[in-house]
């Protein structure tokens, strides 16, 4: 089936300058992917993770994993690349369960396609857990719908499953060292503040 | 008027500081850079002597305006030009290989538009150090052919990649079968939690969603040649995406519900014919619309395809088979004819 339209324009000419025209071709800002003004390390490890790079996280975890790698305030430079994978995987989005699907299941591609790098299967278990815990939310243990608690043992369980089964590479990182502390209240596995639920407490989606 | 078009190249060819390069590769690619806009000075003033004589009227004179937009699009063309046509064959195997394989591609920092040169330095950082020199010397010969007749241009793909890709998205989030790639937080964030549409995606996560539809289509068996003239079509900066802050907003849709010219193709005189096919995706509860071919001319551009105004219509074409699917007369092919008036003066506008 064909329809013909035919528009007629009526806006021929616009008599701007020519060299404005093209002065004025500023670029937008982009909103920066992620926010700035972190720690360079911070910074490097959210970033790839944000973009799925997987060949230069496990290049950075290798390099801040040697012995000695601290900065001149004393701060571990391990513990900053992790807190850039942090906000990735505890991310507090709108909507996170597509989010929080695709995290597994990309991590869980990294792993298999990486099957001898114990940071591939720490990350995949940690996402794992950051799932249940977006179920869980960071309010009060006592606020948490009885649903949202039986998707975060889920998780909880598959994110200890998978790492026993993979036991002999990852725990060669002392990433996959969980600790789920699910009577917590105040924190979140990245240190940042607790201010709302991600989506625990008694409006959280069943299933998962 | 020749110095304007010189500074627009200029900006095309920049390496922004953001853009994470080898000092030895922004070197090199620097004075690669340098030397094209040298030898593109005597050629941009022999375009705009060109066009003021094709320009001209029964008078013998041209307006400057016309000369200048003319010389533009000529300008706008070559650009896109480069950045739809395959190397050699080494060159072509190196660059999926960079854009297959690293994120980093896509990180062409907080330039949106003149990206041109960088997106194509930042897949040399990618390719393995030994494969650099080689491609810089490719990417050497693309730029010798600029202002030469050149061979017909890779056709767009079948379907706009971004649109096959979204088709995808709207399977996932709809339950269907997964692609064989998860998407990256980048791109699930936007697509899938925040449901966001393809247009609203800054460059950079545009350029990520349509790498990772061409690791898709490799997974799916798809030719490289193929998903690779997908991407460069994906990832084009047309004209209606970098002059877009020059021009004024697009009208509403007039009284009679026929969408509005584009004020881009009121400047610069494009004129031509879109074929847009709306149908429904295989759930049956999405209508989608996609632009699946186009005929467009643009004044200033003779004897070759207008591939960087290809795409002036396409917006206003595929809202329009949308906003009009009440009609209920899907699916359908709409053919459109975006045709400017005479003006009303007889004079040349």
């Amino acid at each position: 089936m064909t329809e013909t339209v035919t528009r007629t324009g009526r806006a021929r000419r616009l008599l701007l300058p020519a060299a404005l025209a093209l002065a004025s071709l500023a670029s937008p800002a982009l909103a920066a992917d992620p926010a700035p003004g972190k720690p360079p390390i911070t910074a490097a490890s959210e970033s790839a993770l944000w973009w799925g790079d997987f060949a230069a996280l496990e290049q950075q975890n290798a390099m801040y994993r040697q012995a000695g790698r601290f900065n001149p305030d004393g701060m571990s430079q391990l513990s900053q690349f992790r807190n850039g994978l942090a906000r990735n995987v505890n991310a507090r989005i709108k909507n996170p369960e597509p989010y929080m699907k695709e995290l597994d299941a990309m991590t869980l591609q990294w792993a298999q396609a990486n099957p001898r790098s114990p940071f591939a299967h720490a990350l995949h278990a940690r996402s794992l857990l950051a799932h249940g815990e977006s179920y869980r939310g960071t309010g009060f243990a006592k606020d948490v719908a009885e649903d949202s608690w039986q998707v975060y043992h889920r998780y909880l369980n598959q994110a200890a499953a998978y790492l026993k089964d993979n036991a002999d590479v990852a725990l060669a990182d002392s990433y996959a060292t969980l600790r789920p502390d699910p009577d917590r209240h105040g924190t979140g596995m990245d240190g940042r503040a607790a201010g709302s639920h991600r989506r625990g407490g008694p409006a959280a989606q069943p299933g998962g | 008027m020749a110095n304007e078009l010189q500074h627009l190249l200029t900006r095309s060819f920049a390496l922004p500081q953001d853009v994470k390069l080898d000092p030895e590769l922004r070197s090199a690619a620097d004075a690669l850079a340098a030397a094209h806009l040298e030898r593109m000075k005597p050629q941009l003033l022999s375009w705009v002597q060109e066009e003021r004589s094709v320009q001209a009227g029964a008078d013998g004179k041209a307006r400057s305006t016309d000369v200048f937009y003319a010389a533009t699009a000529r300008l706008l063309n070559e650009l896109a030009y480069w950045h739809i046509e395959p190397g050699d064959a080494e060159y072509e195997a190196a660059t999926l290989d960079a854009i297959r394989q690293s994120p980093s591609v896509c990180l062409t920092g907080q330039e949106a538009l003149f990206v041109d040169y960088s997106s194509r330095i930042l897949r040399l950082q990618a390719m393995p150090a030994a494969r650099r020199q080689a491609a810089l010397a490719s990417e050497a010969r693309l730029l010798e052919r600029w202002g030469k007749p050149r061979q017909a241009a890779l056709p767009w793909p079948k379907l706009p990649p971004q649109d096959a890709a979204m088709g995808a998205v709207v399977q996932l989030l709809d339950g269907g079968e997964r692609p064989p790639l998860a998407l990256p937080p980048a791109l699930s964030s936007r697509l899938l939690s925040a449901r966001a549409a393809y247009r609203e995606l800054p460059r950079e996560t545009r350029c990520a969603f349509q790498r990772w539809w061409l690791q898709v289509g490799l997974a799916k068996g798809q030719p490289a040649g193929d998903v690779l003239n997908a991407f460069r079509y994906g990832t084009l900066v047309s004209a209606a995406e970098r002059l877009a802050p020059t021009l004024p907003p697009t009208p509403a849709a007039s009284a009679n519900g026929l969408p509005p010219y584009p004020p881009l193709a009121a400047r610069y005189d494009v004129t031509g014919v879109t074929m847009v096919w709306r149908r429904f995706d295989a759930s049956g509860k999405h209508l989608l619309a996609s632009v699946i071919e186009r005929q467009v001319d643009v004044r200033g551009i003779r004897g070759m395809r207008p591939i960087a105004f290809e795409d002036t219509f396409d917006a206003l074409a595929t809202d329009h088979a949308i906003q009009t699917a009440g009609s209920g007369r899907t699916p359908l092919a709409l053919r459109m004819v975006w045709r400017l008036p005479p003006p009303a003066d007889g004079k040349k506008p």
